[in-house]
């Protein structure tokens, strides 16, 4: 269930995040010896981040190493909702008459 | 199987939780797990039958801070039992964080569909094996085995499941 990709996604969106507040991608990729394009695509996930490289980001942006992983559920939970986008995709009419029943449906002793 | 451990698990702790106690269930009087009531009582989500069209067997969402469970009322009692087994697994394994959001202005927060014949992406399979572990955990059928209740039409009216869903299980089982 826990999907690479999201893995990779999420760790660079946290790494852009803290390092908008202090760095260029450019001042990042020189301070831990790696060129500004794969710091690049260590942001968006595009490339698989190294262990070391992932230390070494958090050293320089003065951060606790865990700061920059994201839990084991956001993980999930990034999968689930790509997922069921696709699920998702069922006919109008379906799709409508969920959306109607979803609406009518309140609380107390529905059941 | 590649599936996660985390469906297995979540439907363990939900049985104990229910107060079914594997150990110690005798199997001969049958083994149908009351998922209704685990919904409503153990889960507090509440279960409302509705006539949709046949593609939609559950959905699961939450509204105005409550969580609930739509079936397919023109679907048979076995069949319901799995769906809803199958929504409160997308709750426990795929719903989690989302539910803290609750912005009811974008409707379905957290809806998914079980269309019967489409288990071809993991979530729907997750959900799935979640259920099939609740309706028919495997200390169960190895003691109903044991006591040489083995056809699968015999285990599959124990369990009041469908006896597909029951092959299934044997098959992933290894029993099959």
């Amino acid at each position: 269930m826990i999907d690479e990709k999201h893995v990779y996604v999420l760790i660079g969106n946290r790494i852009k995040e803290l390092r908008d507040k202090k760095f260029s991608q450019e001042e990042l990729a020189k301070a831990i010896g790696v060129s500004r394009a794969s710091i690049a695509n260590y942001e968006s996930g595009k490339q698989a981040i190294y262990i070391s490289d992932l230390y070494k980001i958090a050293d320089v942006l003065e951060v606790d190493i865990a700061s920059l992983l994201p839990s084991i559920d956001q993980i999930r939970l990034q999968s689930a909702e790509e997922k069921l986008e696709e699920v998702t995709n069922i006919g109008e009419t379906a799709r409508k008459e969920l959306e109607d029943f979803i609406k009518n449906t309140q609380g107390g002793d529905a059941s | 199987m590649k599936i996660s451990t985390t469906a297995t698990k979540k439907a363990k702790k939900l049985l104990a939780q229910a107060g079914v106690n594997l150990d110690s269930l005798d199997v001969s009087g049958g083994c149908s797990i009351d998922v209704n009531k685990i919904a409503e009582d153990v889960l507090k989500i509440t279960v409302v039958p509705h006539p949709f069209t046949n593609e939609i067997s559950g959905v699961f969402f939450k509204k105005d801070g409550k969580l609930f469970i739509g079936v397919n009322s023109t679907h048979n009692d076995k069949r319901n039992r799995f769906t809803i087994a199958h929504e409160i697994g997308h709750y426990l394994l795929h719903a989690g964080e989302a539910l803290h959001y609750d912005d009811s202005s974008k409707l379905p927060l957290v809806a998914a569909y079980f269309r019967s014949d489409n288990v071809a992406n993991e979530v729907e399979r997750e959900a799935n094996h979640f259920a099939a572990e609740l309706l028919m955990p495997a200390e169960l059928i190895a003691k109903c085995v044991e006591a040489n209740i083995k056809s699968t039409t015999a285990l599959a009216e124990r369990f009041n499941v469908s006896e597909q869903a029951m092959t299934y299980r044997l098959v992933n089982l290894g029993y099959l």
